[in-house]
C-alpha cells in the first residue's frame, strides 16, 4: 500500500500513465479510505485508463462491467445456469435421486454465472481488486439505485444461497461521459475526480510514454497540431486516445515529419465525424499545420520532460 | 517526521482547523455545493492522509470530496482562494461565524437581474382577473380557451392541476426489462425452474416473461428568450407539472446558452424555482442562437441514450439569430436520435401567421409535429400525439 501521493503518481508513470498531482492525490486517497471514486470527463482523455493502471500497480485483477440502458442485475450480478439445471434434473429423474436433494444440488454456487459484480465481491486473492463501472451513465436510475445498494455494503443476497460479503473490498472506479445527470446519493457515496483534455506538454510526455520509437520531433508536432484543432469547434474533439492512435498510423505510415499530405491521408484518426472532416477540408489543414517546428529544428526537443 | 503522522496529530489536536473547516463547508453549501455531514466527516478522514502543509494537497482532498460536477470544482476553486488566503491573513486570530445570512442573501439577490420582482410574483392587476367570470364553466375548460399571456396569476395552480391530470395518462415505451406475464413471449427460466423444484424437478408449467413498460424520455427544449417572454413561464409551469407526473423528463431553457433546469424544478416550489431558474440561465431574455444550443444538447445529452428512446419537444417563436445552417445541420442529427420531435410555437395561432422566419424554415423539414402553444387546448394536442406514441 502506498504511503505517500508521490508514490502513487510515481507507479502511475511507470506504468506509463502520465498524470498529474491532483489525480494522484483522489486515487491515494480512494484508496487509503477505500471509497469509490467517480470519473467524468470527455471521450478519449483515460479514464476507463485509470482502472487498468490501478489494477496494474495494485498487482491486481480488474473487473469490468460495461453498462448500457437496460442493464440490470442478472447481466451485473448473476445468473443461473438454466441448461446446466436442466440437463441435472434430466438426470437425476433417471437415477431417481431423491426430491429435495435435486433442489439442493442445482441452486448451489456450481450452477452460478457469476457476472462482474458478484466475480468482484467473491474474489479472493487477499488484494483488493479494481472492479470498473464503465459509462454508468448509459445505464438507467433502476440500476443506478441497485448499484448504491452493493457500494453501500459490498454484499449481495442470493435468494437461494444466501448473503455473499466482500472479503476484501474492490477498489471501485465508476466513469460517466455525463450524457446525463447521476443522482446525487452516488454522487456523494464517491470521490468526484474530473479529467480535462492534456496541456501540451502532459500530452507530448503521454505520447512519448505509450507509442515506444515515437520521435520526439513528431511527437511535439502531432500534440501542437491536436492542442490547435481543440482550441476550434468541432462535433466531437479528438481525445489522447485519438492522439495516439494519429501517431501510431503516422509512424506506420514511415513518415517522420507532420505535412500537409501526411495529415490528409491519416484525417481519419483524428476526427469520426463526417461533417469534422469536411469542416476541416474547408478550412484546409494548413490552418493547423502553420508555425509546427520543422525537422532538425530543435524547439520541439528542448522543451524539458519535466 | 513522516507527513502522515504529522497531519494526524494536527488532525487530533483539532485547533483551528475543524472550525474553519466546518465553516468553509457552510460557505460552499451557501453556493449550492451539496455538502453533507458525511461528506464532511468523509473530508475530514481524508485530511489524515495528506500533508496539511501542501496547500494544493489540501484542495485536492477537499475538493474530491466535496464538489461534485466541472462547474462545481470551479466554484470550490474560487470559493478556496477566498476562504483560505483570508483564514492565513487572520490565522492567530479566533474565527468567529460571520454574520453572513442577512448580507449574503442580499448580495445574492443582486445577481438576478431577470427576475424582477413584479414579474415573476403572483399578483398581477386587479382588472384582468375578471376578465374570466364565467362562472358556470369548470376551471379548466374555462383556462383553455384562455390565451396565456393573458390569464390572471391567481388561477396558475388551477392550471397546474389541470396540467397533472392531461399528462396523467402518457406513454410509454417497452424497455428491456421483463417482468413476468401470462402471455409473454420469452419463458422466464429462472421462475420455471423454481416452480418445477415443488414438483421435484419436473417442469409442467412455463412461467412467460415479457417487456417491462417504462414512459419515454421527455426532453423539453424551451425558449427564453426575449421575443418569448410572454408566454415562457406558462410553460415551464406546465412542464413542471409534467415532471412531477413523470420520472423520466429532463427540461432545458435556452437563448444564447443552453441551461438544465430540471432539478431547480424538481426540488423547489414554483416561486423558488424561478428565481433559481434566473440565477441559473444568466441569459433569460436574452437574444437566441437555438443552433448553437441545440448542438450542445446534441452532444452533451443525447448521444447516450439510445436512438428512438426519447420525444424532442421545443418551445420557441424561431426566431433565431444564430447560423440557420448549424440549426439545420443539428436538427439532422438530433433526427437520427430522437423517435419524434415536436414543435411547439406560440406564435403559431396568431392569424396570418407563417413560419418565414430563418430558424423555423431551417428546423421545419425535421419536425414531426408543428403545434401551437398559446393556450391550455395546445397542451391538449400535445398530450394526445404523446398517447400516440405509446406502445
Amino acid at each position: 500500500m502506498f504511503a505517500r501521493i508521490e508514490e502513487v503518481q510515481q507507479a502511475m508513470e511507470e506504468a506509463r500513465y502520465i498524470t498529474d498531482r491532483d489525480t494522484a492525490t483522489v486515487l491515494f486517497l480512494s484508496l487509503r479510505l477505500g471509497k469509490p471514486i467517480l470519473v467524468e470527463g470527455e471521450a478519449g482523455v483515460g479514464k476507463t485508463e485509470i482502472a487498468k493502471v490501478l489494477a496494474e500497480i495494485l498487482g491486481t485483477r480488474l473487473i469490468r462491467l460495461q453498462c448500457y440502458e437496460g442493464l440490470d442485475a442478472t447481466t451485473a450480478l448473476y445468473e443461473w445456469n438454466y441448461p446446466k439445471q436442466l440437463l441435472w434434473m434430466k438426470q437425476a429423474e433417471i437415477g431417481a435421486s431423491p426430491r429435495e436433494a435435486v433442489g439442493k444440488d442445482i441452486f448451489s454456487p456450481d450452477f452460478l454465472i457469476r457476472r462482474p459484480l458478484l466475480e468482484a465481491i467473491q474474489a479472493d486473492s487477499g488484494k483488493p481488486v479494481v472492479l470498473l463501472i464503465d459509462e454508468i451513465d448509459r445505464a438507467d436510475e433502476e440500476f443506478e439505485a441497485f448499484l448504491l445498494e452493493v457500494l453501500s455494503e459490498f454484499q449481495i443476497s442470493i435468494p437461494e444461497i444466501g448473503t455473499l460479503r466482500a472479503k476484501t473490498r474492490p477498489q471501485v472506479i465508476l466513469t460517466s461521459n455525463r450524457t446525463r445527470e447521476l443522482h446525487d446519493a452516488l454522487k456523494r457515496r464517491c470521490f468526484y475526480h474530473w479529467i480535462d483534455y492534456p496541456s501540451l506538454e502532459k500530452e507530448r510526455r503521454i505520447v512519448l510514454a505509450k507509442v515506444p520509437g515515437a520521435k520526439a520531433n513528431l511527437a511535439q508536432q502531432v500534440c501542437l497540431f491536436m492542442q490547435r484543432v481543440r482550441e476550434r469547434d468541432f462535433f466531437k474533439k479528438p481525445g489522447i486516445a485519438e492522439t495516439l492512435d494519429w501517431v501510431q498510423a503516422l509512424m506506420a505510415l514511415g513518415k517522420e515529419d507532420l505535412d500537409a499530405e501526411a495529415v490528409q491521408e491519416t484525417l481519419g484518426c483524428i476526427f469520426k465525424y463526417y461533417e469534422d472532416l469536411r469542416q476541416v477540408e474547408e478550412t484546409g489543414v494548413h490552418s493547423f499545420l502553420g508555425l509546427l517546428p520543422r525537422q532538425g529544428d530543435l524547439t520541439g526537443a528542448q522543451i524539458p520532460c519535466a | 517526521m513522516n507527513p502522515i503522522e504529522n497531519s494526524a496529530t494536527a488532525i487530533s489536536k483539532g485547533g483551528e482547523l475543524f472550525p474553519n473547516l466546518l465553516l468553509f463547508a457552510r460557505r460552499l453549501k451557501e453556493r449550492g455545493l451539496k455538502i453533507t455531514p458525511g461528506r464532511i466527516i468523509d473530508a475530514a478522514r481524508s485530511l489524515a492522509f495528506v500533508d496539511l502543509s501542501n496547500r494544493q494537497d489540501f484542495a485536492s482532498a477537499l475538493r474530491a470530496n466535496w464538489a461534485s460536477s466541472a462547474r462545481e470544482i470551479s466554484l470550490f476553486y474560487e470559493l478556496f482562494r477566498e476562504f483560505w488566503s483570508q483564514w492565513e491573513r487572520t490565522e492567530r486570530k479566533r474565527v468567529l461565524p460571520s454574520p453572513e445570512g442577512v448580507e449574503e442573501e442580499g448580495e445574492g439577490q443582486e445577481n438576478l437581474p431577470f427576475f424582477s420582482k413584479e414579474e415573476f410574483s403572483f399578483q398581477e392587476p386587479e382588472g384582468s382577473g375578471k376578465e374570466g367570470q364565467g362562472l358556470r364553466y369548470s376551471p379548466g375548460e374555462r383556462l383553455s380557451a384562455k390565451d396565456f399571456s393573458k390569464i390572471p396569476l391567481p388561477e396558475a395552480p388551477a392550471l397546474q392541476q389541470e396540467f397533472q391530470r392531461l399528462l396523467s395518462s402518457w406513454v410509454m415505451k417497452r424497455s428491456l426489462r421483463t417482468r413476468p406475464s401470462l402471455r409473454g413471449r420469452n419463458t422466464d427460466f429462472r421462475r420455471t425452474f423454481r416452480k418445477a423444484m415443488g414438483h421435484g424437478g419436473e417442469v409442467l408449467e412455463l412461467v412467460r416473461k415479457d417487456s417491462k413498460v417504462k414512459p419515454l424520455k421527455i426532453i423539453t427544449l424551451c425558449d427564453v428568450s426575449g421575443s418569448m417572454d410572454a408566454s415562457t413561464r406558462f410553460i415551464l409551469l406546465f412542464f413542471q407539472g409534467m415532471q412531477r407526473a413523470f420520472r423520466r423528463c429532463e427540461i432545458f431553457v435556452f437563448s444564447t446558452r443552453l441551461t438544465r433546469i430540471t432539478e431547480l424544478l424538481k426540488r423547489n416550489r414554483w416561486p423558488t424555482a424561478l428565481k433559481a431558474i434566473g440565477e441559473r440561465a444568466q441569459d433569460w431574455s436574452g437574444g437566441t442562437r437555438i443552433g448553437q444550443c441545440l448542438r450542445i444538447f446534441n452532444e452533451r445529452y443525447a448521444k447516450g441514450l439510445a436512438a428512438g428512446s426519447m420525444i424532442v419537444i421545443f418551445i420557441s417563436d424561431g426566431w433565431d439569430r444564430g447560423d440557420p445552417a448549424l440549426l439545420e445541420s443539428e436538427m439532422k442529427r438530433l433526427k437520427r436520435r430522437a423517435r419524434r420531435i415536436i414543435w411547439m410555437n406560440p406564435l403559431l395561432e396568431t392569424p396570418g401567421y407563417q413560419p418565414i422566419c430563418l430558424g423555423m424554415q431551417a428546423a421545419l423539414p425535421y419536425i414531426d409535429h408543428f403545434i401551437p402553444a398559446s393556450s391550455l387546448k395546445s397542451f391538449q394536442e400535445l398530450g394526445e400525439i404523446l398517447i400516440l406514441q405509446g406502445g
